[in-house]
């Protein structure tokens, strides 16, 4: 049977776990957050990004064990064909849940704002159309379409409090942290709920050689999403204050429509939604790629095409059945996906941990050996098309080191502000600036480790050719 | 159900099943036992919509069951 082997870079696959889970914030998260934490939502991403570098810590160990397999192929590896096609149905049953629920909240959403004479089944079988089409190609398509569209999405978020400023009012989040720990816990838990989509890059793994890169490549991705996801909800809560944003169905929606720039560009949110819905669809279109990936774990190889309309036209009536009012899809995506994470994810990870001890099919391109050396000695910037920048002579592992102190003094500056920001005010604003610097700085030294990871890469495929011709000899 | 979508989906899903067929022919079993398994469970959801008949799906029982119960024990909404 013919083996598909498809590659994707790791900036890809960080953009891809960027869209996957920024996209799924745009509708339905912002507002459950607030109505549930009220001032305190912007600090929502405190410790789900945390869970999320734990993930991209699990994944980056299992990719290095199992080389050249993604995670349902790495479940059937270590715990053969029982064990691994119990744990590929819970994840099964996660995936299926998650896509029923993201074409069900686009099709509500459009169905409620733009479209509202269309049926909502047929706005779900014009979408399930699109990503029929994308199901057929491969993933590197998809990566590639996302290429287009995620730099336009993150430059649109980051330009919002701009574009937004003449409506700021700061006077709407304060106290800061001045309500106990209980409104950030709720706002963490949710958030949470969310974070549970990383599972969806584990059907990828495959798709690229160096765990390394990998590892660099979520966490970039779940750094950068924290940021956005905090950016929308603070912005939402100085524009729209907290009483009027939990009310909102469709916070995001409301926050764009009030963009006013002088008095002729008003309308704006027209142009931010060509950016949006592209955004939200490749999200479904890549956990339908994900939903592919899973099924074809179980023929034994990676050739699913043939039934990869079959998969839209089920996933789209298994919308259509899951979810019979707008309510529902908003109770079940916003407060459900925490119990979805704890009871289907963390058993089947916890397994893929346990099982895998002392297993393993060799190392894919082992790093350290690769890059040490070239460190001892310097980089070789014109070798690995390296500009010789100030960054790229920094180890790999000093800016992970960097990443992880400036998230965790994140979270610890959110706790410490919940437990002493109600009897001082001072330290809940002093703490609340501290996560507010320390998250953008995180998403730069994430990202750095992003570009430094890219410098193994070429010795690193080197290494893996070298270690494949000694076994073939 | 709007008829436009049944009109629309069941001739998407006969297309589809008859440009199929001369690769199913030819694919292994579990490819065909995964392909003929959408099948059947897509034409159970397709028609339970159809009859307005309410299945017992996953997304109900955590909807109705689980999170009330995860409300009342932190409060959400």
């Amino acid at each position: 049977m013919r083996e598909t082997r498809i590659i994707i870079n790791h900036r890809q696959l960080s953009w891809l776990i960027g869209v996957v889970l920024i996209s799924g914030g745009l509708i339905s998260l912002p507002k459950a957050i607030i109505e549930a934490a009220k001032i305190d939502g912007w600090l929502s991403q405190a410790f789900p990004v945390l869970y999320g570098l734990l993930i991209a810590w699990l994944f980056c160990y299992l990719a290095k064990k199992f080389p050249g397999k993604n995670l349902f192929e790495i479940a059937f590896t270590v715990g053969g064909k029982w064990g691994g096609s119990l744990i590929n149905l819970l994840f099964f049953l996660h995936l299926f849940l998650v896509i029923v629920r993201d074409i069900s909240l686009i099709t509500s959403f459009l169905n409620t704002t733009l479209l509202l004479r269309t049926p909502a089944e047929v706005i779900g079988l014009l979408f399930i159309f699109v990503a029929v089409y994308y199901m057929n190609t491969s993933t590197e398509v998809t990566a590639r379409v996302n290429d287009l569209v995620f730099p336009m999405l993150v430059l649109l978020i980051l330009s919002l409090p701009i574009m937004l400023s003449n409506e700021f009012t700061f006077t709407r989040i304060e106290p800061i942290m001045g309500h106990g720990f209980a409104p950030i816990l709720k706002a963490n838990l949710l958030a949470f709920g969310w974070y549970g989509d990383v599972m969806v890059i584990g059907a990828f793994l495959h798709t690229l050689n160096n765990a390394r890169q990998i590892h660099a490549a979520i966490r970039h991705g779940v750094v950068l999403a924290g940021l956005a996801m905090s950016l929308l909800v603070f912005v939402a809560i100085v524009v729209l204050g907290s009483s009027v944003g939990g009310r909102l169905l469709y916070t995001n929606y409301t926050l764009v429509e009030q963009i006013h720039i002088t008095d002729f560009l008003d309308r704006l949110e027209l142009l931010l939604f060509s950016v949006w819905l592209p955004a939200v669809f490749l999200k479904v279109i890549f956990k339908c790629h994900a939903f592919l990936n899973l099924l074809s774990a179980f023929q034994g190889n990676r050739n699913h095409r043939l039934y990869a309309k079959q998969a839209g036209w089920f996933l789209l009536v298994a919308s259509i059945a899951s979810f019979h009012s707008v309510t529902e899809v908003f109770t079940f995506s916003n407060y459900g996906e925490i119990v979805m994470v704890i009871a289907l994810n963390f058993p089947a990870y916890l397994a893929l941990l346990l099982l895998s001890r002392g297993k393993g099919e060799g190392h894919r391109t082992d790093e350290e050996s690769v890059e040490e050396p070239e460190h001892e000695n310097g980089p070789s910037p014109k070798k690995n098309g390296d500009k010789g920048n100030w960054f790229s002579r920094i180890h790999l592992h000093t800016w992970m080191r960097w990443t992880n102190g400036l998230l965790v003094a994140g979270a610890g500056a959110v706790v410490t502000g919940a437990w002493l920001g109600d009897d001082f005010s001072w330290i809940g604003l002093s703490a609340g600036a501290a996560y507010g610097i320390c998250l953008p700085l995180a998403t730069v030294t994430s990202f750095l480790e992003l570009r430094t990871s890219q410098r193994t890469e070429s010795k690193a495929e080197k290494q893996q050719q070298r270690d494949q011709d000694h076994k073939t000899a | 159900m709007n008829n436009i979508f049944t009109v629309v989906f069941v001739l998407s899903l006969f297309y589809s099943f008859t440009v199929d067929r001369k690769r199913l022919n030819k694919a292994e079993k579990k490819e065909k036992g995964i392909y003929y398994g959408l099948v059947a469970a897509t034409l159970l959801l397709f028609l339970s919509i159809e009859l307005e008949v309410k299945l017992p799906l996953p997304t109900t029982f955590v909807i109705y069951k689980i999170v009330p119960v995860l409300n009342d024990m932190l409060h959400f909404y």
